[in-house]
C-alpha cells in the first residue's frame, strides 16, 4: 500500500468536508466485500496507569469488535518505545496501523512506514493521517441542551482564541436551530473572568452558558463564580469538561471509547480497501456519552427522567 | 549527619520528582476529557457513581480501603462517623451505632450485594463470623438510622451494604500476598473480564493467623474457683483469636443479568476469652457460607417503568471444630457440686440454616414530578438442623444428670437440645415516592409493610425533605421507623449454661428524626453536620440471673441523640485530609442511667499524600472515648484509647507493588468492654485489643 501525504489543513470546516466525504465513501464500501481486502491491523498505544489504560483497552475492544481481520497490539513504554515499535512491526507485517495517543503517533510517524496510519485519542496534529479528535463535536454538546432545555434562546461562550472553528460549527449549528451563540475570546485568565462576570450579570433564566475546554477555565475560583451566580439566576451551564457536572454545571459529555474504537476501525478498513485513500485529518467525535447532575437539573425544573429521546449514561 | 542535611534538598528533590514523560502527556490528555482520574474511573465502569438516597451514608471505596491498611472489614468500618466497632466475649464484632450497643449486636444489617447475611439463631452474622477480608470489595455503603422502609425489618441502627467488585473493576489477573504479625498470612488471587458479552469476576482469598495473644487477668472460673475452692481458672493466661478462612466470589454478568456466587468457610476458630468468658485455649468454632443470587435489572422495561428482579440463596453454619470448653478442666461448677469436670465442662451447639429471598421491584417515571417506586418479596429462612454435645446437664437417654467425668452426650433431636429446628415466613410490600415538589425541594415518603409468619405484621414508614438550599449547600429533614423481630435464640433457647430464651418477648421498635447539612464551601472541601435523636423501645437484653444464666427479656428503652461532623479536603494534587468527629449521648431510660459500652465520643483523622513517583503514603487516628460502665458495674469507666496507623505504598511499574502497614504503631493498650456479671463481672480488666502490628504485602499483576 501507498502511503499518500496530503497538504496538513486542519481547520475545523474542512475536516467536516472530509469527514461527510469520508462518510460518504464508507457508505460505499459496505456493498464491497469485507474480508477480502482486510487482513492484519496493528494498534500501538502507550503503557499508562491505571484507570487511564482502560481508556486505551475499551477504544481497542470497539476496534477489535469492528475490524474483521487480525488485529495485533503493541504497548509502548517510555523506556524502549522505538525498539519495541519496530521488532512488533518486523513481526506481524501490518498492513495499516492505529495509533492512540499522541506519543504513539509520533513514534510510529518517525518510523516513517510504507502503511498508512489512522489515529485516535488525540486532540490535534501535524501528522498526514486520518483519525477520529477526541474533541466531542460541538453539535453533539449542543443538541443535548436543546432537548433538556429548549427554552434557552441564547448561549454564551468564553473561548481560549485558537477555537474558531469549533465556534463557527455551533454558531451555524444554533443558528438552524433559531437560537444565538454569543461568543467571545479570552488571552487571559484575567480576560475570561472579566467577560464572564459580563456575561453573568446580563444572563437570564433563558441563556445558558457553555464552559468551552480551554486554558482559561481551569481555575477554580471562576468556575465557582460561574456556577453560583448561575445557580441564583436559574442560568443553564453546560460544560465540555465531565468533571465540571459534579461540581454543578447542568451536564456534559465524554467519548464513548469503545464506538469510537468501531469508528477506528471503520476509518482503518476504508484505507485498506481504497488504495488511494484520501488523509481526512481529525473528525471530530460524535460518539459519547451524556452525564447529568440530578441537582442542577431539579434546580432548573429540569426533569432528565421525563424528557424523552435523552440517551442519559450517567447522573450525579 | 552533616551529610544528610546537605543533600538532604537533593534527596526530596529526587523523591518527588515528577515522571514528566511524553506517556504522562497522553494521561494529562485523556484527563481533559474525561474530567479527572476519579471521573475516569466512572466513566470506564471501574467505579460506580454513588447513590444519593435520602439518608445519612457513608460510602468506602476500593481506593479508601487501600489508603486505611485495613487488612478486614471491622478497620474499614471503625472510619465511619457514628459507628464503632467494639468486641464482645468472643470477639466477635459489635458493630455499635449512635449508642445502639448490644451483646449479640442484631440491630444492625449487614449485606452482600444487597442480599443480608443475617442469622436467625441471634439475628446477627453468628458466633464462627471470622471477620472478612477486603480485596474483593469495592465499595462499602453505610447508612447510620433506621432503613426499615427500604431494607425491611432488620434495618435497626444502621445498614451496612458490602458491594464486591465487578468485571470491568478487575478487568484482567492479578494477586497478593501479605505477612505480619501474629503470623498472620493472607493471599488473594483475582480475575475478571469479558468475552462475548459474558463478564466475569472470580476472586479468592485465604487467610491463616495465630490472632493476638494478648492476655487477660481473670475470668468467670476466677470467681468460681473462690467460690468453691478449686484452682482451675487458666487466667492470668491469652486469649485465643487464631483461625484461617477462604473466601471466594464470583460474579457473572450477561446483557441484564447479573449471577453472584459466593463462599466464606471458616475453620479453627479461636474463641477470644472463651463461650463463656472463661479462657479456652483449645476450642474451635468454624462456619461455612455459602450464596448465590440472580439478578434481572431493566430501567427501561417500557417507556416508563424499570424493573429489578432477584432471587437468592443463602446457607450457613455455626459448627465446632474442637470441643468448646465453656469452663476448664477442674471446674465444679457450683459450690454445690464437690466433683470436678476433668475435662472441663463441654458444649458443642451447631445450627445449620436456609434462606431464600425472591424480591420483585419497580420503578415508574410516568407522573410529572414524581419517581414512584415499589416491591413485593418474600423470604424463608429454616434452620434446619442444630446439633449438640455436652458433658453436663441431663441425658435424654436416661433422663438422669450427666455426671462430671462422663463422655460427651449426644443431644441433638432431643427435647434438651439447644435450640429446636424452626423456620420463619416473611412477606412485604413497600411503596415510595420521590415528589419534586418545586425547583430545590424534594419530599421521599415510603411504607413498607412486612408479615411474619412467626411475630405478625409491622409497618414503617419513612419521609424525606431535601432542600437544595444554595448551589453548595443541601438540607435534609429525616424521620424513620424500624422494628426487629427477636431471634430464634433470643425467643427459643433452652437448656443452655448460660443464654435462656423467652417466648413471651416483644419486638424491639425505634423511631429516629435526623437533620443533616452538607456544605462544599470550595470544590475541594466538603463538610457533613448530622444532628440525630431516637426513641429505641422493647430492648432485648439477655438478663443476668442469679445462677450465672442470663434470659432474653425486653428490658427497656433507650433515647439517644448526637452529632456527627465530618470533613474531607483535596488540599492538593498529593495531599488530601479526612476527619470525623462524633458526640452521642443515650439514656437508658428504665434506669435513668446513661448508656454503657457505647462511646459518646470519637474522633477519627487520615492524611493521605500521593507522591508523583508512586508513593503513597497515609497515616491515620483513632480515638475512642467517654465509655460508661453499666449502671450498677462498680468499675471505672472503660479508658479512652487511641491507635495511629500508617500505610506506605509503592508501586513499580504497573505490575508490581509493595506495601507495609502499621497498625497501633504506639502499642497503646485499647480496651474493649467486657460485660457485666452478678455478683462480679468475669473479667474485669475488659477485652484487650490487638497492640502494635505491622504487615507487609505484595500486589502483583499478570
Amino acid at each position: 500500500m501507498i502511503l499518500r501525504f496530503i497538504k496538513k489543513d486542519n481547520s475545523f470546516t474542512s475536516q467536516w468536508m472530509r469527514s461527510s466525504l469520508l462518510a460518504l465513501i464508507l457508505l460505499g464500501q459496505i456493498f464491497l466485500p469485507c474480508n477480502a481486502l482486510s487482513s492484519g491491523l496493528l494498534v500501538v498505544y502507550p503503557s499508562v496507569k491505571a484507570p487511564y489504560n482502560k481508556i486505551y483497552q475499551a477504544i481497542i475492544k470497539g476496534i477489535r469488535e469492528s475490524y474483521p481481520g487480525t488485529t495485533q497490539k503493541i504497548e509502548l513504554t517510555a523506556n524502549d518505545k522505538n525498539q519495541v515499535l519496530s521488532k512488533g512491526v518486523e513481526k506481524y507485517q501490518p498492513d495499516i496501523l492505529i495509533t492512540l495517543g499522541k506519543e504513539s503517533l509520533n513514534t510510529v510517524s518517525q518510523l516513517k512506514l510504507p502503511v498508512p496510519i489512522v489515529a485516535g485519542a488525540i486532540t490535534k496534529t501535524e501528522q498526514p493521517v486520518s483519525g477520529i479528535s477526541m474533541t466531542p463535536d460541538p453539535e453533539v454538546l449542543l443538541s443535548n441542551l436543546l432537548t433538556m432545555a429548549p427554552f434557552v434562546d441564547n448561549i454564551y461562550v468564553v473561548a481560549d482564541i485558537n477555537r474558531r472553528d469549533q465556534l463557527e460549527r455551533a454558531e451555524i449549528y444554533l443558528k438552524k436551530q433559531g437560537k444565538t451563540l454569543h461568543s467571545e475570546e479570552a488571552e487571559s485568565l484575567q480576560q475570561a473572568a472579566e467577560k464572564y462576570l459580563k456575561i453573568i450579570n446580563k444572563a437570564t433564566s433563558n441563556d445558558a452558558i457553555w464552559l468551552m475546554r480551554g486554558a482559561n477555565l481551569n481555575e477554580p475560583s471562576i468556575l465557582m463564580l460561574i456556577l453560583e451566580a448561575a445557580w441564583k439566576k436559574k442560568i443553564a451551564v453546560f460544560s465540555s469538561n465531565p468533571s465540571h457536572v459534579k461540581r454543578g454545571a447542568l451536564f456534559s459529555v465524554y467519548p464513548d471509547n469503545e464506538k469510537m474504537g468501531v469508528a477506528l476501525a471503520e476509518i482503518a478498513q476504508q484505507h485498506e480497501k481504497t488504495t488511494n485513500a484520501q488523509n481526512m485529518g481529525l473528525v471530530p467525535l460524535r460518539n459519547v456519552h451524556l452525564i447529568i447532575n440530578k441537582r442542577t437539573s431539579k434546580h432548573l425544573g429540569i426533569i432528565p427522567n421525563s424528557i424523552r429521546g435523552l440517551n442519559i449514561h450517567r447522573m450525579l | 549527619m552533616m551529610f544528610f542535611k546537605r543533600y538532604l534538598p537533593l534527596v526530596i528533590t529526587i523523591f518527588l520528582l515528577p515522571a514528566l514523560t511524553a506517556i504522562a502527556q497522553d494521561e494529562d490528555e485523556l484527563a481533559s476529557f474525561f474530567g479527572d482520574e476519579e471521573f475516569i474511573s466512572i466513566a470506564t465502569g471501574t467505579s460506580q457513581p454513588i447513590s444519593k438516597a435520602p439518608a445519612v451514608a457513608s460510602v468506602i471505596t476500593a481506593k479508601n480501603i487501600l489508603q486505611i491498611g485495613a487488612t478486614d472489614i471491622d478497620e474499614i468500618l471503625e472510619t465511619v462517623p457514628g459507628l464503632h466497632v467494639s468486641r464482645n466475649a468472643g470477639y466477635t464484632p459489635i458493630y455499635s451505632f449512635r449508642g445502639i450497643h448490644t451483646t449479640t449486636n442484631p440491630q444492625v444489617l449487614m449485606l452482600i450485594n444487597g442480599i443480608p447475611l443475617t442469622n436467625l439463631f441471634y439475628g446477627d452474622r453468628n458466633l464462627a463470623w471470622g471477620g472478612m477480608p477486603v480485596e474483593a470489595i469495592s465499595r462499602i455503603e453505610i447508612i447510620r438510622g433506621p432503613g426499615s422502609a427500604v431494607y425491611g425489618a432488620d434495618a435497626f441502627a444502621g445498614v451496612i451494604n458490602i458491594i464486591t467488585r465487578t468485571p470491568a473493576e478487575i478487568s484482567g489477573t492479578s494477586g497478593g500476598i501479605r505477612y505480619g504479625t501474629s503470623n498472620s498470612k493472607n493471599f488473594w488471587l483475582q480475575t475478571g473480564g469479558e468475552a462475548n458479552g459474558l463478564g466475569y469476576m472470580a476472586i479468592i482469598e485465604g487467610r491463616k493467623t495465630d490472632g493476638s495473644s494478648e492476655r487477660i487477668g481473670n475470668d468467670a472460673q476466677s470467681i468460681l474457683d473462690a467460690l468453691t475452692g478449686t484452682d482451675a481458672s487458666l487466667a492470668p493466661g491469652s486469649i485465643n483469636r487464631e483461625g484461617k478462612s477462604i473466601d471466594t466470589r464470583l460474579e457473572l454478568t450477561y446483557g441484564k443479568f447479573t449471577f453472584h456466587a459466593g463462599s466464606q468457610i471458616r475453620k479453627q476458630l479461636g474463641l477470644g476469652t472463651g463461650v463463656a468468658q472463661a479462657l479456652d485455649p483449645k476450642g474451635q468454632a468454624a462456619s461455612e457460607r455459602y450464596n448465590a443470587d440472580l439478578s434481572y435489572d431493566n430501567i427501561n422495561f417500557t417507556q416508563n417503568i424499570g424493573i429489578k428482579a432477584t432471587v437468592s440463596y443463602l446457607q450457613t453454619s455455626q459448627e465446632v471444630d474442637e470441643n468448646l470448653i465453656l469452663l476448664p478442666p477442674g471446674t465444679t461448677v457450683s459450690p454445690s457440686n464437690s466433683f470436678p469436670y476433668p475435662s472441663g465442662l463441654i458444649g458443642n451447639p451447631e445450627v445449620y440454616e436456609r434462606h431464600y429471598r425472591t424480591n420483585l421491584n419497580a420503578t415508574y417515571r410516568g407522573i410529572a414530578r414524581h419517581e414512584f417506586m415499589g416491591g413485593i418479596g418474600y423470604y424463608f429462612g429454616d434452620i434446619y438442623k442444630t446439633r449438640e454435645e455436652k458433658n453436663f446437664g441431663l441425658n435424654p437417654a436416661t433422663g438422669l444428670p450427666i455426671l462430671p467425668g462422663s463422655p460427651l452426650v449426644d443431644v441433638s433431636d432431643t427435647p434438651l437440645v439447644f435450640l429446636d429446628e424452626n423456620e420463619r415466613e416473611n412477606s412485604h410490600v413497600f411503596i415510595q415516592d420521590v415528589w419534586h415538589l418545586a425547583d430545590d425541594w424534594e419530599l421521599t415518603t415510603g411504607i413498607r409493610f412486612d408479615h411474619y409468619s412467626d411475630f405478625g405484621d409491622t409497618t414503617n414508614p419513612r419521609i424525606a425533605l431535601v432542600w437544595s438550599a444554595r448551589h453548595n449547600l443541601t438540607v435534609k429533614a429525616l424521620y424513620g421507623e424500624a422494628f426487629r423481630a427477636p431471634s430464634f435464640g433470643e425467643a427459643g433457647e433452652q437448656t443452655n449454661p448460660l443464654f435462656l430464651g423467652n417466648p413471651d418477648l416483644e419486638p424491639e421498635t425505634l423511631k429516629s428524626y435526623e437533620l443533616a447539612f452538607n456544605y462544599k464551601p470550595t470544590y475541594d472541601l466538603s463538610v457533613d453536620l448530622n444532628l440525630f435523636q431516637y426513641y429505641w423501645k422493647d430492648i432485648i437484653q439477655f438478663v443476668p440471673n442469679a445462677n450465672q444464666t442470663r434470659t432474653a427479656q425486653n428490658t427497656g428503652e433507650q433515647e439517644g441523640h448526637g452529632i456527627e461532623l465530618e470533613a474531607s479536603w483535596q488540599v492538593n494534587d498529593h495531599l488530601s485530609v479526612l476527619s470525623n468527629y462524633s458526640w452521642q449521648k443515650s439514656e437508658d431510660e428504665l434506669n435513668n442511667a446513661d448508656t454503657a459500652n457505647a462511646p459518646e465520643q470519637q474522633f477519627y483523622i487520615r492524611t493521605n499524600i500521593a507522591l508523583a513517583n508512586e508513593w503513597d503514603i497515609s497515616l491515620q487516628a483513632n480515638r475512642v472515648m467517654d465509655r460508661n460502665r453499666v449502671f450498677n458495674d462498680n468499675r471505672k469507666d472503660i479508658k479512652d484509647y487511641t491507635t495511629i496507623d500508617f500505610t506506605l505504598r509503592k508501586s513499580f511499574t504497573d505490575k508490581l507493588e509493595l506495601g507495609l502497614i502499621g497498625k497501633n504503631i504506639f502499642n497503646d493498650d485499647a480496651r474493649e468492654p467486657s460485660i457485666n456479671g452478678q455478683p462480679l463481672p468475669a473479667i474485669s480488666n475488659d477485652l484487650p485489643l490487638e497492640r502494635r502490628r505491622i504487615y507487609g504485602d505484595i500486589r502483583y499483576k499478570f
